[in-house]
């Protein structure tokens, strides 16, 4: 059953907005590797990591992002064994950028 | 959310791209061989080795390396491929080979036939590229700024060769009547203030804030300039000459806002490291604003004596000053960038592969590499600015285009050869 917005969740936030490609994206897999059972990733990024995508469905991970103004996008990620649901993310994302 | 209408697909393999890189300084090189045997091509734009110089370079160097980053950039800022991408990518790069070569060939030689089969490999070559990247484009969504700009270059770019095909066709096809005068100016125009640079607009919105980790471009410069721009082009083209005079101005003035904008972006980037992608940017645009000027210039003075040179001049600022500049800049951090995320895509995808080293994207071209790039680019500026005055500095400028195209290729082919060898390691059997 997925995760929703009144499950608990341990969110683990990483920020890689002011890293050079392809910094970001080295270090997003690194930590995800390091990712525990009932943990879920959240990233800050300045820009949509479309290159990203393909890589975490090879890692077995599911994503969200949400778009949070011009330059602020979250990246939500979790393994595919742990589905996590997407009104969760959207529920966190806007208590991140209050 | 999640992964629907996502696929690995969406991302051609890294030889699409880098094919069109690898190839096109072999006729960088060739145009510069071409200058040292007619030095006195820069003296006069109407010569045949003048046209085959400068098509060498349009066709075979920047249109080659701009189709090549092109089935790149679509995914990436979209998460959609050129349709059948990796099918079409060799017919379309086959194409522009040997249609540059027949050109240029057919241009030296006065052979009409030449010309004829430039013709029709061009437009075979142009046109399944256009239709496979313009449904992709049409496709893409959402439309940010860099996709509609890209659409505008796009149609910009057929609009560039309806004008190049009417120019052939006083070649091949005289009786037809088609070929003015004028549209030998407008195709270059629409050309180089056109498809290039809305080209390079679009996709300077995308690369400049992700790879130096700069602010965002204002929104009235990405939404507004490349609109600008494209109407007052259209202007030129469609109504003749009173909106002309009005047009070109206005698209001049866009280009030196844009230019200034892209300067202030890059100013305020948050990391100030040493960067030869950054420099390379800074002096194409730079460059731009010199071209503007210099067309500006040409525009609202009058005078016949010192006009030709001084077109010359304009044509040398626009394509090698800030074109290649900026082509130089993007290729040093493309390439690398492209070989590193297919590695990685590969090392992920296969478990053995995780015990092969991947090399760092910044060993791919080292920093001293590319710091000669640039040397050569600095060096050779004036020495080919100065040639339409003096024919001997050509020779010069000649030599000099030979090293800099000689050692881009040096430099994508060493990082080339890394990928391939690294590719060759992840999948020998343990």
């Amino acid at each position: 059953m997925p995760h929703s917005a009144t499950n608990r969740l341990d969110i683990v936030p990483m920020d890689v907005s002011e890293l050079e490609p392809p910094e970001p994206m080295e270090q997003i897999l690194a930590r995800l590797q390091q990712l525990q059972a009932g943990q879920l990733l959240r990233v800050r990024h300045r820009r949509e990591p479309f290159p990203l995508y393909p890589m975490l469905e090879q890692a077995g991970c599911e994503y969200c992002c949400i778009q949070s103004g011009t330059e602020v996008f979250l990246i939500y990620i979790w393994p595919h064994s742990a589905p996590v649901d997407e009104a969760f993310c959207r529920t966190d994302a806007a208590e991140e950028v209050r | 959310m999640n992964l629907t209408g996502l696929s690995l697909d969406n991302i051609p393999p890294v030889d699409t791209p880098l094919k069109f890189f690898l190839v096109a300084p072999v006729f960088g090189v060739l145009a510069g061989i071409l200058l040292i045997g007619y030095p006195e091509l820069l003296t006069n734009r109407w010569l045949p080795a003048t046209l085959a110089f400068t098509h060498l370079l349009t066709l075979g160097v920047g249109t080659m390396v701009m189709l090549g980053a092109l089935f790149q950039v679509l995914p990436v800022v979209s998460n959609r491929a050129v349709a059948g991408d990796q099918a079409i990518a060799p017919w379309v790069r086959r194409g522009m080979v040997w249609g540059t070569l027949a050109l240029t060939t057919g241009f030296l030689t006065s052979r009409g036939w030449l010309v004829g089969l430039a013709a029709l490999l061009l437009a075979s070559s142009f046109g399944l590229f256009v239709g496979a990247f313009g449904t992709g484009l049409v496709r893409a969504r959402p439309a940010g700024d860099t996709t509609v700009t890209l659409r505008l270059a796009a149609l910009s770019l057929v609009a560039t060769l309806v004008l190049g095909g009417m120019q052939l066709s006083l070649r091949l096809w005289p009786e037809a009547g088609l070929y003015e005068p004028h549209q030998t100016l407008l195709h270059a125009f629409v050309g180089g203030f056109g498809w290039v640079l809305l080209l390079i607009m679009g996709v300077s919105f995308q690369v400049i804030p992700m790879f130096h980790v700069a602010p965002a471009f204002p929104r009235w410069v990405c939404r507004q300039l490349p609109l600008v721009i494209f109407a007052a082009n259209a202007a030129v083209l469609l109504a003749g000459h009173p909106v002309a005079t009005f047009a070109l101005p206005l698209t001049l003035v866009a280009a030196i806002l844009y230019a200034a904008e892209a300067l202030k972006v890059l100013m305020a980037r948050k990391r100030k490291l040493v960067d030869y992608t950054v420099r390379f940017w800074q002096l194409g645009l730079s460059q731009l604003i010199t071209a503007s000027l210099l067309a500006l210039g040409l525009i609202f003075t009058e005078g016949d004596a010192w006009r030709a040179p001084v077109e010359l001049l304009l044509g040398l600022v626009f394509a090698l000053g800030f074109v290649l500049s900026v082509m130089l800049g993007m290729l040093q951090k493309i390439a690398p960038f492209l070989i590193y995320l297919h590695l990685q895509r590969m090392a992920m995808a296969n478990p053995q592969a995780m015990m092969v080293k991947l090399p760092h994207m910044k060993a791919l071209i080292p920093t001293e590499r590319s710091r000669w790039q640039y040397r050569l680019q600095l060096v050779l500026l004036p020495c080919i600015y100065l040639a339409p005055w003096a024919p001997w500095m050509a020779v010069i400028a000649g030599l000099l285009l030979v090293a800099a195209f000689g050692w881009l290729g040096y430099c994508l082919w060493g990082a080339w050869r890394q990928y391939q060898r690294v590719e060759s390691e992840m999948t020998v059997p343990l």
